[in-house]
């Protein structure tokens, strides 16, 4: 039959998407925080700069990350001192879905913030409040709910990655091999009823998600009507 | 003293006509409670909100009792979180994912509104008690009505211990009848404080119960009627008395208001 290791593979995608949304996400709001009040050319720019990987084809940002990350990169280089590669590791696939997914996030994080009534805002600051406090326990929690769905858009999408990772960290089987690559692996290799099983696991994950991230939603929404 | 002396236009742009906002008062910061009237779009609101800090006047200053608080010339401008100025919104404007007793502690709260400490708690029930609601404490803002909406709002303006007071149409997110009882419940209340207070309306009903002093504002500009109480007596209402003062303020040629 077919090589029984999907959980190789699977675990390796989760951890990877998960990893990468975590870290892309404490970037992409405080971005879209920073950002979204603010008119003038430069937060025109950094907000195109905060898009660009979501229209990029992924080829096209793995050729910048190896530029920024590889060995003779402007940061790889410095990390090749400290000791860290990130070519051909999980971190390197770490990096790349972290950047893939940042515009989903940065985005949707933004309309959220922007969709706060500005009133509780101006309260806040009356208040007594400084920024940083009313973000965090106005803005913030009142924009969840657009963020949140951003985040789980985020992951979903990290666990698809396929074109900028394969560039930084390869595909190197039990180590940066994801769901992704190593679909394409099997398929190539003619493996087709592998390829169809890690198809079906993906999607399952993938449906799984998405369905139980909209119930976490909805359950918040009616415990506060309750409350 | 509150000196008020200030301008804030908007050049007319594609969807609006511009509007110039020109306010030059010098109202005393004693007791009496003061009503700013005029129409809708006269420049009340954002008469309030330059001097919560809210907005940005183009030129001119602002100062509460000799303390500057903008000054163009000089480029002051300090922050709303640092003027001690309460602010009632015209719709309460209460944090809706907090509970009764976290809105009103907000001003005195840490980084995390939802955590506070057993003082301010403490703090925070006395002043819901004090405006007979201590019994929603647990409560969230969609689960109050308009009348518990507006003392809870009063309640977390106070916590703050502000030095003056604004309240924006504090009754036109209500109904009629409520608002009948509730703008006699609302001056008990207020009577008490040793706070001024700057009330924002465009009903006669407002400037009728709590006036001690009137503004008048019209299309951007605005000037205090000297003497009201003994203006106001001279009529038999509030509302003949305020259609003279209209009159007499409005360009002549401009249709009438009443």
């Amino acid at each position: 039959m077919f090589d029984t290791d999907i959980w190789t593979p699977l675990c390796i995608t989760l951890k990877v998407a998960g990893i990468a949304t975590g870290v892309s996400s404490v970037a992409a709001i405080l971005a879209a925080w920073l950002l979204g009040r603010r008119r003038g050319p430069l937060p025109l720019t950094l907000d195109a700069l905060c898009t660009l990987p979501l229209v990029l084809p992924p080829t096209v940002l793995g050729y910048y990350l190896i530029l920024l990350l590889g060995r003779r990169g402007v940061i790889g280089q410095w990390l090749a001192e400290a000791g860290i590669s990130l070519m051909f590791s999980w971190q390197g696939a770490v990096a790349a879905a972290a950047v893939v997914v940042f515009p989903l996030i940065y985005k949707s994080s933004r309309a959220a913030l922007e969709q706060v009534d500005r009133r509780y805002e101006d309260a806040a600051r009356t208040l007594g409040a400084s920024e940083w406090r009313i973000f965090l326990g106005v803005s913030l929690p009142l924009a969840w709910r657009g963020i949140f769905a951003g985040l789980m858009l985020a992951f979903a999408r990290g666990m698809g990655e396929f074109g900028a990772t394969l560039m930084i960290a390869g595909n190197i089987p039990g180590k940066t091999q994801t769901l992704a690559l190593a679909i394409y692996d099997a398929f190539q290799a003619g493996n087709d009823a592998q390829a169809a099983c890690l198809v079906l696991v993906a999607s399952v994950t993938c449906v799984g998600l998405l369905a139980g991230s909209e119930w976490l939603v909805r359950r918040g929404i009616s415990r506060r009507r309750q409350a | 003293m509150i000196s008020l002396h200030m301008e804030k236009i908007f050049a007319p742009g594609r969807t609006g006509e511009g509007f110039h906002l020109n306010v030059q008062l010098d109202l005393p910061s004693g007791k009496a409670s003061i009503v700013l009237f005029g129409a809708s779009g006269s420049g009340k609101t954002l008469t309030l909100q330059c001097l919560a800090g809210l907005a940005r006047p183009d030129n001119g200053s602002i100062a509460i009792d000799g303390e500057t608080l903008f000054d163009a010339d000089r480029g002051v401008h300090i922050p709303a979180r640092h003027r001690r100025i309460g602010y009632m919104f015209q719709d309460y404007a209460l944090f809706p994912h907090l509970t009764v007793l976290h809105n009103v502690a907000y001003g005195r709260s840490g980084l995390f509104p939802w955590r506070i400490r057993a003082d301010e708690r403490r703090r925070a029930l006395d002043m819901l008690d004090h405006f007979g609601v201590a019994h929603l404490a647990h409560r969230y803002p969609a689960q109050l009505s308009g009348g518990q909406k507006q003392r809870v709002s009063l309640a977390r303006a106070l916590n703050a211990a502000p030095r003056l007071l604004l309240l924006d149409e504090p009754f036109s997110a209500l109904d009629p009848l409520l608002r009948l009882r509730l703008r006699q419940e609302l001056r008990g209340m207020l009577a008490d404080l040793t706070v001024p207070c700057l009330i924002i309306s465009h009903d006669p009903e407002d400037v009728d119960v709590f006036a001690q002093r009137l503004v008048l504002f019209h299309s951007g500009s605005a000037r205090e009627v000297q003497e009201y109480p003994r203006l106001r007596a001279a009529h038999a209402s509030t509302q003949a008395c305020l259609c003279q003062l209209l009159e007499a303020a409005a360009a002549p040629g401009l249709p009438q208001a009443c």
